[in-house]
């Protein structure tokens, strides 16, 4: 319970500030007189409504009673008494802010904030003002103060005598309608080769069922009588194709149902009410209607269908169809003559309908791989259709001339149709590859689809040599075998001995997965469900349906379908529709805790790791070489003397080369697999841009207030998704940079109209995707930099010499407003720049591996560009090895390396230095600067390694260069990261620990070291 | 054969306290759950639950909306949880009208643990009544609720 508890604070945090953020935003933009829109409105009520219902829940009044009243006041948005505009949205942001209090307490101290009363009041007052005195409605006006609740009595029938009936609800009637349109295809297969399929039949009972209850609550009695007699005919039928004369009277039935169908339709358009159908035939004019109602659709269907039928006559190049392709085509084909099927049902045309029916049966064989069609069936198909819906497909043909084909029109086809597929038949006959038998045999059984799809061609054939040992029986079972290890063992030893596992695949329920295995075995269901019962006495773990055979479809009987009495019903064991048990989750959205996500990822940076190891050993030239050595040394021993061990020996050494590769191919799979892994899972923890941007519109818009000056704020981009770490991490750079824009950046409503600029000044915030970076742009049209200014002060804090910043072009200059010193420089802000902070900017920026650029136009504006890794997981890094340690140099520092001589380095003012490119570069070993004692003797060669970062440049001594490589940051102990100059941590491929350095505290230890150095002249 | 329960809510938190609610009985059993009208009504015809308990305010479709579908499409009793106050009595109205058999106020108090005890016996209680159960947990609800308290609801025909 305290569990749940706490669960659902967790979840009350994440959903109000979802609520309370899309709040803030809709309001905002109302506020700048933009059109939110009825969709924008309703959303702003439900949120309102959402935070009210939440807070609620977990008793929290003061934000309950508040968030009711700024609903109550939106409801008169809503409905259209009042509009939403500036004034009213300064009523309701208080509200706002109030809740965001409120949240903020209970969720720090979990409990209520009380209602602040001028809030309240405010809005209580609002309410009234614009509802013209009606006083706001008490928050629980079901229960009247000091009466108790009216005991709940049992809910009575529904009433349609006391209230305007439902159905005459225009909703309820468009979608009963609509209910039966999609049944009408669904009734049309109960007369086709489908319906011995066990899921069609469900889904077939199911509609019945559906339709009957609606036509119950409808009100339509003649339906409901339809459907009674409709699933009395199915039932009779079993699981057999339905008999002659119940197929007539589905057909007459189904006839019925399109006409009632046509009548609501009718009277719903006005006419008087809906009415039982009876009649028999469709007059003119009823066809008429419907003509009208479906030409469109018909026309459609049917230019699709002869396109298809030319598709798998044209392009299969021979004359055969054997194509899996082609096998797809054939199901869309039948599909479509269901569909054309049931267009004339609702022309009452029974004999089209019967060629139909053949056609559709035809295809479907196909799909089903039971036949193989030859051209001159799809030739006739196609001219079957033409002499049936010719007229129909020609836009001039009115609907009332529309006919059904003649008697004898009709024979002939059906007998065209009988013989063409008897000679395709009769020249094809057990040419089926054995896949195709065990697919066909597979067929046979009722399977879960999902099951059967997840079959490969060694599967079957796996299964066909399981069949061809003895009778068999095929079982599903569904097993969660992670639940005790005692069931995992006694699971296990079951399927290596009872049963054999064919395929399997994993379902998860309740949050947990369970496999679901088709298996087969030599045993009898009763001796299966004993040994199960032994192994699952409970029964919690597994469960085993055997696969009955379901009435399969003979093949080969052309016609049968047009002729339908040469079936005789055969009957085969009785068959259960087994359908799937499991509740389906169609939640497309799953929401998962931010942490689970990083231990999936730091599980998967171990696997990296351990694959790195794996790779390195299998490199590794040792097997290899030995196998090789092995080879040699036994070719020798049986050159020089007859040798048969030896010999036999050669043998199992080249087994053993082929194993090694086996295996290193496995590897390089598995390499490529584990990469893929890391993207997918990466891609778990982006989120939109927006998180952050989302921010700003409120601090925009009060800093701008306070300020007195005019701005607009565009976003765009907020959609673009980056690393959840980055987006933290990015926040505060990108509000400093705001914060600035609006302080010192844009000028003041008057100096704009001055300078002839528009006087709302645009702040353009933007994201976009620029390869494997995300490029962040924050745009203002303000004064933009003085860089005359900047020049100036550079050169007066030392940070550039006076000739070498008279080199510098602009873009160059405006850099140094990221350097420490400068942002002290308050002649800057004063005049025209900025610069507060902006050095804060640079490192955070940095930290995260991302760079900064800056440009700005002197009264044009500035524009700030930032472009950040997509994720901070992953870090590309040099290694080096310094005092028998290995560390990483993350990449975005590196300048460059070399390798220098003991005497190249000199003693500058107390620091050594190397001239490196006609400069000094100052040099430090690198262990010293992490406080490692340096070691005694120094090599007479070593390499450096230069780092930068834009503003200054070191070179690190280190003992050995190692290779680039990707490491995936992982999160170390706190302890290890308070150590100076270390940033994080990875694993070697080999599993050795690595500390990768953070340059900005290697910069800052340099510094700090020059001091002492300097310091320690200065004393000597 | 317990009685099936389909919950719909668009917020997972309510979803969660009604769906402990509803599992309190060992009578029910939640077979799914929905976060809008439309996943709702397809839940509903594929899971054929027994007992319904719908929101009426969601973004997608709304709960009005929704029940006059599942009225026709779904066999199940429908009963209306919300929040929605100020209009209460034409939302309930309407509910009744489209087939709901109960609109009752959502749960309140997850702090005070008493879920089960408090506003968790309205539910339950609703619920045994669409179905025809007996409602035998009712003895410590029999005290007149605090003022303010969640009740049920029960409309007349005309609401």
């Amino acid at each position: 319970m305290v569990d749940f508890v706490a669960a659902l604070w967790r979840e009350f945090d994440v959903e109000t500030r979802e609520h309370l953020d899309a709040i803030e935003l809709n309001l905002l933009t109302a506020e700048g007189g933009e059109s939110i829109g009825v969709e924008g409105i309703a959303l702003l009520f439900r949120a309102f409504h959402s935070v009210k219902g939440l807070a609620r829940a977990m008793d929290l009044r003061g934000m309950e009673v508040v968030a009711h009243a700024a609903e109550s006041v939106l409801s008169l948005v809503r409905d259209g008494t009042a509009a939403l505009d500036a004034e009213l949205v300064t009523v309701l942001l208080p509200a706002l802010d109030s809740l965001k209090a409120g949240r903020e307490l209970a969720l720090d101290e979990r409990r209520d904030r009380p209602a602040p009363e001028a809030v309240l009041a405010e809005l209580k007052r609002c309410f009234e003002q614009l509802s013209g005195g009606v006083p706001l409605p008490e928050e629980n006006p079901m229960v009247e103060p000091g009466k108790a609740a009216p005991e709940p009595g049992p809910a009575p029938e529904i009433a349609p005598e006391a209230c305007e009936p439902a159905r005459e609800d225009p909703d309820v009637l468009a979608y009963f309608i609509e209910l039966l349109r999609s049944a009408l295809p669904i009734f049309t297969r109960i007369v086709t080769a489908d319906f011995a399929k066990a899921n069609i039949r469900t889904e077939t009972f199911d509609t019945i069922e559906r339709i009957e209850h609606a036509a119950d609550t409808m009100g339509y009695h003649a339906l409901v009588n339809h459907m009674h007699d409709l699933r009395a005919i199915v039932e009779a039928a079993g699981e057999r194709r339905i008999f002659p004369d119940a197929r007539k009277s589905v057909l007459r039935l189904l006839g019925l149902i399109g006409e009632v169908l046509k009548e609501i339709d009718h009277g719903k358009n006005g006419k008087d009410g809906p009415v039982a159908a009876g009649t028999e035939a469709p007059s003119a004019d009823l066809r008429r209607v419907l003509g009208r109602a479906f030409e469109d659709e018909l026309r459609e269907t049917y230019c699709n269908f002869i396109q298809a039928l030319s598709l798998l006559s044209g392009e299969s190049g021979n004359h055969d169809v054997a194509l899996d392709n082609d096998e797809m085509l054939a199901e869309d084909i039948a599909g479509m003559a269901r569909l054309l099927y049931s267009f004339v049902l609702f022309l009452n045309w029974s004999r089209a309908g019967n060629v139909m029916l053949v056609i559709e049966d035809i295809f479907s064989r196909v799909a089903d791989r039971e036949v193989v069609l030859g051209s001159e069936t799809i030739a006739l198909a196609r001219s079957a259709l033409s002499t049936m819906f010719g007229p129909v497909v020609d836009r001039d043909c009115m609907p009332e001339h529309w006919s059904d084909i003649s008697q004898d029109v009709a024979d002939q086809l059906s007998r065209e149709f009988r013989k063409s597929l008897l000679d395709t038949l009769n020249s094809r006959r057990g040419s089926l590859a054995p896949i195709k038998v065990g697919q066909r045999f597979l067929a046979t059984l009722e399977i879960k689809p999902a099951l059967l799809e997840m079959l490969s061609p060694e599967n079957i054939s796996h299964l066909m040599d399981l069949v061809q040992v003895g009778h068999i029986h095929i079982y599903e079972v569904l097993a969660n075998p992670e639940k005790s290890p005692e069931f995992t063992k006694a699971f296990l030893a079951w399927t290596e001995s009872q049963v054999k596992p064919i395929t399997n695949r994993t379902v998860f329920i309740d949050g947990e997965s369970w496999f679901e295995f088709l298996v087969a075995s030599c045993d009898s269901p009763e001796t299966v469900f004993d040994r199960v019962a032994e192994i699952d006495p409970a029964g919690s773990f597994i469960k085993v349906v055997p696969c009955r055979l379901k009435q399969a479809p003979k093949p080969a009987e052309p016609g049968q379908t047009a002729e339908p009495d040469n079936r005789t019903a055969p009957t085969g064991a009785p068959s259960e529709a087994v359908s799937g048990t499991t509740p389906g989750h169609t939640e497309s959205v799953m929401r998962v805790r931010g942490e689970t996500v990083d231990t999936l990822l730091n599980q998967i940076g171990e696997m990296i790791s351990l694959n790195g190891a794996l790779s390195l050993s299998m490199q590794d030239s040792l097997v290899g070489g030995a196998l090789q050595s092995l080879r040699r040394g036994l070719q020798m021993i049986t050159d020089e003397s007859e040798h048969p061990e030896a010999e036999g020996l050669i043998g199992v050494v080249d087994v053993l080369r082929q194993y090694f590769d086996k295996i290193r191919q496995i590897e390089g799979s598995l390499t490529a697999s584990l990469a893929r892994l890391q993207e997918g899972v990466l891609e778990l923890r982006v989120v939109p841009v927006d998180t952050v941007f989302g921010r700003f519109p409120r601090l925009v818009r009060d800093l701008a207030r306070d300020l007195g000056k005019q701005v607009r704020l565009e976003i765009d981009g907020g959609g673009v998704r980056i690393d959840k770490g980055m987006v933290e991490a990015l926040a505060d750079p990108l509000m400093h940079m705001v914060r600035n824009a609006l302080d010192h950046g844009i000028e003041s409503p008057e100096r704009r109209r001055d300078a002839g600029k528009p006087v709302p000044a645009t702040l353009h915030l933007r994201a976009f995707r620029k390869g494997n970076r995300v490029i962040i742009e924050v745009r203002d049209d303000g004064a933009g930099l003085d860089v005359a200014v900047v020049r100036r002060i550079a050169v007066e804090r030392g940070l550039v010499s006076a000739t070498e910043a008279a080199r510098l072009n602009d873009r160059e200059v405006c850099r140094f407003i990221f350097q420490p010193g400068f942002s002290t420089a308050a002649a800057v802000t004063a005049t025209s720049g900025r610069g507060v902070g902006m050095d804060v900017v640079w490192t955070a920026v940095n930290r995260l591996g991302g760079a900064i650029e800056v440009d700005s136009q002197t009264g044009k504006g500035t524009a700030f560009t930032l472009s950040m890794p997509l994720s901070a997981a992953i870090q590309s890094a040099l290694i080096v090895a310094a005092d028998n340690n290995m560390m990483a140099i993350p990449e975005r520092y590196l300048a460059e390396t070399c390798q220098i001589t003991a005497s190249e380095v000199q003693i500058v003012r107390g620091q050594s230095a190397i001239l490196l490119r006609d400069r000094f570069l100052p040099v430090f070993p690198l262990t010293r600067l992490l406080g490692h004692p340096s070691p005694g003797d120094v090599p007479a060669r070593f390499p450096v390694v230069v780092i930068e970062d834009g503003r200054q440049r070191i070179g690190l001594i280190v003992d050995r260069l190692y290779k680039r490589q990707d490491l995936f940051v992982k999160d170390i102990h706190p302890q290890l990261a308070a150590i100076p100059g270390v940033g994080g941590a990875s694993t070697l491929g080999d599993g050795r620990v690595i500390l990768i350095l953070d340059g900005d505290d290697l910069f800052r230890l340099a510094e700090a070291s020059v001091q002492i150095n300097a310091d320690g002249v200065g004393l000597s | 054969m317990k009685k099936k329960v389909l919950v719909v809510d668009d917020s997972l938190m309510m979803r969660a306290i009604v769906m402990q609610i509803a599992a309190s009985d060992e009578r029910f059993e939640v077979v799914g759950e929905a976060a809008n009208g439309k996943v709702a009504l397809e839940l509903a015809q594929t899971l054929k639950p027994d007992i319904i308990l719908l929101d009426i305010e969601m973004p997608e479709m709304d709960g009005i909306d929704t029940l006059k579908r599942l009225m026709l499409a779904s066999k199940a009793k429908t009963i209306v949880i919300s929040s929605v106050t100020r209009v209460a009595t034409s939302i309930s109205a309407e509910a009744r009208r489209f087939g709901a058999c109960a609109v009752i106020l959502k749960p309140s108090g997850a702090f005070s643990l008493d879920l089960h005890q408090k506003k968790g016996h309205e539910i339950v209680q609703a619920m045994c009544k669409a179905v025809g159960l007996p409602f035998d947990g009712g003895e410590n609800h029999d005290d007149a609720p605090a003022l303010g308290t969640a009740s049920l609801v029960l409309q007349t025909a005309h609401g």
